[in-house]
């Protein structure tokens, strides 16, 4: 692998080392153990918690965020550097529904009360969040949305469903997209509408991926009722609040970081000492490692690029970027998942999930290392999809980078 | 750990204007120089224009040899411009791996870099004996030291741009006895004993295969020996590389761009070829391509001078070349028939694509190599 050095200022390189002495000290080995345990796309419930609240112990929670919100106030940089750091750490995988995602956009979009009453939760982790955009006709083409609110008085009632909610299960709200309105263009009439989990009518069904894993659900609302001061945004205008959120949600900037942590649970596997080393010496196993090593190492380069371009105040292709990006993080993290699963041969047909997923015992017959390659290919087979699936980035793309 | 301070941005922040300029300054002068720039229609006079009137051939240079001092991202922007305007010229040869094998610190080196840089001499590396020697062997070049003057023989295979050289910069072998080391010498191109069967490229340029039947040289003729000689050989041959990566780059992004463009014109089935959406995804991937081999590049040109150069320029030429091959084949398949015609520009550029995979080793050398590097082999 190809070491790039970012190029910090003093202030940068001492802000870097206090980072990492902060994963040296809270990062333990028991913490890692599980982590490296982890399949899914974020860590689940209980480990999430467990690491949120040790970073928001040290005011780390929210890195994004402005600091009269309680944010961190890091920079660009501060932020790639942290991220960068993290990931290199193989620190658990957050979720982002709530810090990325939500607290964002109240901050941008939210009334004064909305934010005294849930930035605070959302840092502190008493509340969890999930996202309610997908429904079972509105995916890609999300502005099919059916999921409807209709005014009563103060209130909203909601009435519909969305589908492939991460988290939904641990949630304490979830903000929904919803129709408001028929008139018009289709996106003229969606909202952005915050929903307490317990509310009555709210129905949640767990969805079990192919791995065995749950991190997906169904979300039912049966005549649901919310106060319409849970509304962000004006009505009707919650398609520019979704966009928004969009753009926040793909890609942290150092998805290169993130891909180098993969490719280091992969040569573990493939260790010298361990039982799958015999993959590392077929030749045409060690090319598809290198040519994926060699495309971590652009990735990471553009990275520092697109970081050195915000720094001097460019951030004209950034939003083009993000959508590359996320295209070759995506591709990429496929390909690691591949190589884990042919590096450990037959072990592969083995239904590992009762044991990941806490339902049995590890079993004597299966070398650890093979216990996680299958449940991630499998699990990763959604990278490509959510968030906007390769298809859309391409289309995005076909505006922005060839601008027909 | 690399400390930045605030007046390396600043110096970071004139370099990048003095790049752009450079840039701009490529664009103004290629914009049609195609023709008289390539190959067997290469036209010297226009070659010393841009070198001594335009000082574009400097630009890389230090201030003291007449250059802008703008280092080797200078040489990427040129070489990136060169690839987006197809003019295959000399540049690579004759400043890129030349700079690397004369020093400048040296009078001799000094003259000979300023004479090149002026456009009135153009200097040819020939260091490969031939395509397989990507170790620099020097197997069939050899060299005799006597006291008063050396005697060459042997021949090197296939050395691009050797009709238009001057002067060759030939790596050989001197054996003394026992011992063995190598040697880079300055040979004239008129020089008695030096023959050369020319031939064309398929991207336009020329190239030799060269013969030395016992050409005498004077001591002046030595440039560099021993260890000296070897790792300005070696260097001179990764700096070529990561240049020709950038001239991929350019060569890709036009390839793009007309594609682009070409399926805004063509309507099939009654709307232009751009509203197909296998078509703009297929274009969208080629930009990914693109930004992938512009990235790698970069991180190479920045490795040129770093203990991990030849594991970097491998990385970036192992990736380009497989870029190469990509935007290429799908930029003629995205032209259709009219893309495979010779007078369609498309063509020019899918033949250079193909000769700049080949020029230092292919995609499966340079991974291989990568891979010794980095030791996953």
């Amino acid at each position: 692998m190809i070491e790039l050095e970012l190029k910090l200022s003093a202030e940068d390189s001492a802000f870097r080392e206090e980072v990492r002495r902060f994963l040296a000290e809270k990062f333990t080995p028991e913490l890692r153990k599980e982590t490296e345990l982890q399949t899914g796309v974020f860590a689940d419930g209980s480990l999430a918690a467990q690491w949120h609240r040790i970073l928001f112990e040290r005011g780390w929670a929210a890195t994004g965020w402005p600091e009269e919100y309680g944010g961190a106030g890091f920079t660009a940089t501060q932020q790639y550097i942290f991220n960068d750091e993290c990931a290199r750490a193989g620190t658990p995988n957050l979720p982002v529904a709530g810090v990325r995602l939500c607290g964002p956009v109240l901050i941008e979009f939210g009334t004064q009360e909305q934010k005294d009453v849930f930035l605070p939760k959302i840092l502190s982790g008493e509340h969890v969040w999930c996202q309610g955009y997908s429904e079972p006709q509105a995916g890609s083409d999300l502005a099919a949305l059916e999921c409807k609110a209709e005014r009563d008085g103060d209130d909203f009632v909601v009435n519909g469903q969305k589908i492939w909610t991460t988290h939904a299960q641990f949630a304490q709200w979830i903000f929904v997209l919803v129709r408001t309105s028929r008139e018009g263009p289709r996106q003229a009439g969606i909202s952005f509408l915050l929903v307490p989990m317990d509310a009555p009518g709210v129905t949640v069904r767990p969805i079990l991926s192919m791995s065995g894993e749950h991190e997906v659900n169904e979300v039912f609302f049966d005549e649901v009722r919310v106060p319409a001061t849970n509304l962000v945004g004006d009505e009707n205008q919650g398609w520019k609040v979704a966009k928004f959120l969009l753009l926040n949600e793909r890609g942290s900037g150092s998805g290169a970081a993130y891909l180098k942590n993969a490719l280091g649970l992969l040569n573990k596997i493939i260790a010298a000492d361990g039982p799958f080393s015999v993959a590392a010496s077929d030749p045409a196993f060690a090319g598809r490692l290198a040519e994926v090593e060699i495309e971590i190492a652009a990735l990471e380069q553009s990275e520092h690029s697109l970081l050195e371009a915000i720094r001097r105040g460019e951030m004209a292709r950034g939003d083009t970027l993000a959508s590359v990006h996320k295209l070759h993080v995506s591709h990429i993290m496929q390909a690691i998942t591949e190589l884990e699963v042919d590096a450990i041969g037959a072990y592969a047909q083995i239904d590992q999930g009762p044991v990941l997923f806490g339902k049995a015992e590890a079993s004597a017959h299966v070398p650890p290392r093979a216990m996680t390659p299958v449940a991630h290919y499998l699990n990763m087979r959604a990278i490509t999809i959510f968030g906007g699936s390769s298809e859309i980035q391409r289309n995005i793309l076909t505006r922005t980078a060839l601008g027909i | 750990m690399a400390d930045m301070k605030a007046d390396d941005m600043e110096q970071q922040d004139e370099q990048r204007e003095l790049l752009a300029s450079i840039g701009d300054l490529v664009e103004r002068v290629l914009g049609d120089r195609h023709d008289v720039l390539c190959g067997t229609g290469f036209d010297r006079e226009m070659w010393e224009k841009l070198g001594g009137e335009l000082g574009l051939l400097a630009a890389a240079l230090p201030e003291a040899l007449g250059g802008m001092e703008a280092g080797p991202a200078a040489h990427a922007i040129l070489m990136e411009g060169f690839g987006r305007h197809l003019v295959a010229q000399p540049y690579l040869s004759t400043m890129v791996m030349a700079s690397a094998l004369l020093d400048p610190a040296d009078t001799g080196g000094a003259q000979w870099l300023s004479a090149a840089a002026q456009g009135e001499m153009i200097i040819v590396p020939a260091l490969a004996d031939g395509p397989d020697d990507h170790a620099l062997q020097s197997a069939n070049t050899v060299v005799d030291m006597g006291t008063e003057e050396l005697v060459l023989r042997g021949s090197k295979i296939l050395v691009r741009d050797a009709p238009l050289a001057d002067h060759f910069v030939v790596l050989a072998r001197q054996e003394n006895g026992e011992s063995e080391s190598q040697i880079l010498l300055m040979v004239a191109a008129d020089a008695q004993g030096v023959t050369r069967e020319d031939f064309q490229m398929i991207d336009g340029a020329t190239g030799s295969h060269l013969h030395f039947d016992e050409v005498r040289l004077s001591r002046s003729c030595v440039i560099a020996n021993g260890e000296e000689a070897r790792g300005r050989a070696e260097q001179a041959m990764d700096d070529g590389t990561v240049a020709v990566c950038a001239e991929a780059v350019g060569i890709m992004q036009a390839m793009l761009d007309q594609t682009i463009e070409y399926t805004k014109q063509r309507v099939q089935f009654g709307q232009p070829l751009s509203a197909f959406q296998v078509l703009q995804h297929r274009m969208v991937d080629m930009s990914v391509v693109i930004e992938q081999a512009q990235s790698i590049t970069q991180l190479a040109r920045g490795k040129l001078h770093s203990w991990d150069r030849a594991t970097a320029t491998s990385a970036c030429m192992a990736l380009v070349a497989k870029a190469c091959r990509r935007v290429a084949q799908d930029a003629v398949q995205i032209h259709g028939a009219i893309g495979i015609a010779d007078e369609t520009p498309i063509s020019g550029y899918f033949r250079r694509a193909l000769a700049i995979e080949k020029q230092f080793g292919g995609k499966q050398f340079h991974l291989q190599r990568y891979m010794k590097g980095s030791h996953l082999s």
